[in-house]
């Protein structure tokens, strides 16, 4: 796999976008595109660590960042959670 | 240039782990609490890819959900209940500087003292020089028909479950009531705690029509994964928590997308904890169920007990395959309960934190008038 | 050359489209302006740099022979997880660019145009979200 170094690089530079967002949005949206790379990088790594069994980890980081997303617009938009 | 390929989880690992202790410290020091909990969230995230650069799937399984998804969902609650800004004093610059300092330095060491000890390997076979404790648990863990192997064998090729409920059970049942016991307490405190019944309109309350539409395909589709997840413990990693909290998502999905008003009329809180008691109950029976049979049949049995034992006069036990695929016994069982019990533990939490807060501010007043 | 080496050699060509699109949302993300302007940056790490990568690592999974009857586990996961990055992503970045404008956290300060103020104005669309 020649590609792995890009994928890092992308984490990097995500990282550093979520330290410097001047606004709420902007780092939950850094964040959410650092969560999308990992689950990337999660299912490149089990095809070459030769371990086929543990690529369920990808499918919960994705849903769970998706989660987070939710969380923080319907804190933003509503007076009352639940609601 | 291989050379440096072969190097390239060891980096990766390093960097998780100086990028995680550098979230961490910003988000101690950090006085708005809502961008604390963004950098705890990156915090999660590193330490995600650190477990899973480590081969145990089992615990990123538990550590996601629980750290990204659920720690954030709670403090939101509480921040939004109470204030935004902290107003403490902070620690001046110069120590804190000096803290990041020698904490950067202490890990650097940490690492290259675990690298050079050949305390972590990438092969998925165990090396020639593991533990002797290791390789007993290898040896008999794995499925294997030999009958002095089968004393000991828990029949399930998945090591991390077999132990967590076969051969540490007795640590399980007590982390399991202690989870019962902090449920209880919620439920104690918030006794009168109702949601009112408000009328459904749809276009004012919950979120967007795209949100709504796409949570409609996507809830179904999350609950059948997470069954997967939860009933294949004894295969792959996985298991009954873990599947449990993997469904908890589509229940607070539901009601933050949809309001608290449209959950609670398909799903009420009684309901949840009827299935829940149920969950606990599958548990101490499978627990116990050796007892139950050798007390029927007038034999031996033992707690905990998955596979016969042939120190009996007859052996007494749950059988490990049925029609060629494999069950593991009591596994499945246990796996099956816990899934049912943590699933509805997580939905009575959302429901108790989404009660809107006038009518916690009339139970209040209330109780002290 | 047999089917084995035609879908190594697409899966290499898709993850390498991912890798691209990678550098180029990470470099997009520092260097515009405005929180509106990076959701397109956004788009393009969620679809061009995760959905396709991970479709292009599931076929490469079902060529290797090495690891027995586990690699179809491995692709299937591999399917879902496109799957649902595919229909997550843009429904959670419309969900929190919506939250973002009606409760002002993020101003669109080298302003073009705004005709969503405009509808605002005239009364089509309601003012906020309570």
């Amino acid at each position: 796999m020649y590609f792995i170094p890009f994928y890092l690089v992308a984490v990097i530079m995500y990282v550093v976008r979520a330290l410097k967002g001047p606004t709420i949005p902007d780092r939950v949206l850094a964040i959410d595109c650092l969560g999308y790379v990992l689950a990337t990088f999660l299912v490149i790594f089990s095809v070459y660590l030769k371990s086929p069994l543990i690529i369920a980890c990808a499918i919960v980081l994705a849903l769970w960042i998706y989660a987070l997303d939710v969380y923080m617009s319907k804190y933003l938009e509503k007076r009352e959670l639940g609601e | 240039m291989s050379q440096l390929y072969e190097l390239i989880p060891y980096i990766v690992m390093a960097v998780s782990a100086l990028a995680s202790t550098v979230a961490v410290y910003l988000a101690i020091v950090e006085r708005d609490l809502i961008k604390a909990v963004l950098y705890s969230a990156i915090q999660s995230t590193f330490y995600a890819l650190l477990f899973y650069l480590l081969m145990v799937p089992d615990i990123v399984l538990v550590y996601v959900p629980v750290a990204v998804g659920l720690l954030s969902a709670v403090f939101i609650f509480a921040i939004k209940k109470t204030e935004k800004y902290e107003e403490v004093a902070g620690i001046p610059k110069t120590a804190s500087a000096i803290i990041l300092v020698l904490v950067t330095v202490f890990t650097l060491i940490a690492g290259w003292l675990l690298i050079q000890s050949h305390a972590i390997t990438f092969e998925i076979f165990p090396s020639a020089d593991a533990r002797a404790l290791a390789k007993w648990f290898l040896n008999t863990t794995l499925a294997s028909k030999e009958w002095w192997i089968r004393t000991f064998s828990a029949m399930s090729p998945e090591a991390v479950t077999a132990i967590v409920w076969d051969y540490r059970g007795l640590d399980t049942y007590f982390e399991t009531s202690v989870m019962y016991l902090a449920i209880i307490g919620a439920l104690a405190i918030a006794r009168y705690f109702e949601i009112p019944k408000k009328e459904y309109k749809e276009e004012s309350m919950g979120m967007s029509i795209v949100g709504k539409t796409a949570t409609k395909i996507l809830v179904p589709m999350i609950i059948v994964v997470a069954i997967s997840i939860g009933l294949h413990g004894h295969l792959t990693p996985g298991g009954g928590f873990q599947g449990g909290v993997t469904a908890a998502v589509a229940v607070s999905l539901m009601i933050f997308i949809f309001s608290v008003y449209f959950a609670v009329r398909y799903f009420k809180i009684y309901t949840a904890i009827l299935l829940r008691i149920i969950g606990l109950i599958g548990i101490a029976l499978a627990a116990t169920i050796a007892i139950l049979i050798a007390l029927a049949t007038g034999y031996h049995g033992f707690i905990f007990q998955n596979q016969p034992k042939p120190i009996t006069p007859l052996e007494v036990g749950l059988p490990y395959e049925i029609g060629g695929n494999l069950i593991s016994g009591t596994l499945l069982i246990f796996n099956a309960s816990e899934f049912l019990a943590v699933f509805m533990g997580f939905a009575i939490l959302f429901l108790l934190l989404s009660v809107p807060e006038e009518s916690i501010m009339e139970v209040i007043r209330g109780e002290i008038e | 050359m047999g089917l084995n080496f035609i879908l190594t050699i697409i899966s290499y060509i898709l993850i390498g489209i991912g890798a691209f699109c990678q550098v180029v949302a990470g470099i997009g993300m520092n260097r515009f302006p405005n929180f509106f302007v990076r959701l397109h940056a956004a788009t393009i790490c969620a679809v061009g740099g995760s959905f396709v990568p991970i479709i292009g690592c599931s076929i490469l999974a079902l060529t290797l022979e090495e690891f027995g009857p586990s690699r179809f586990f491995l692709a299937g996961a591999g399917f879902v997880t496109a799957i649902f990055i595919l229909l997550l992503a843009p429904v959670g970045s419309h969900l929190l660019a919506k939250a973002a404008y009606f409760s002002k956290a993020a101003v669109l300060h080298p302003k073009a145009a705004d005709l969503l103020e405009e509808d605002i104005k005239k009364g089509e669309v309601r003012e906020s979200t309570v």
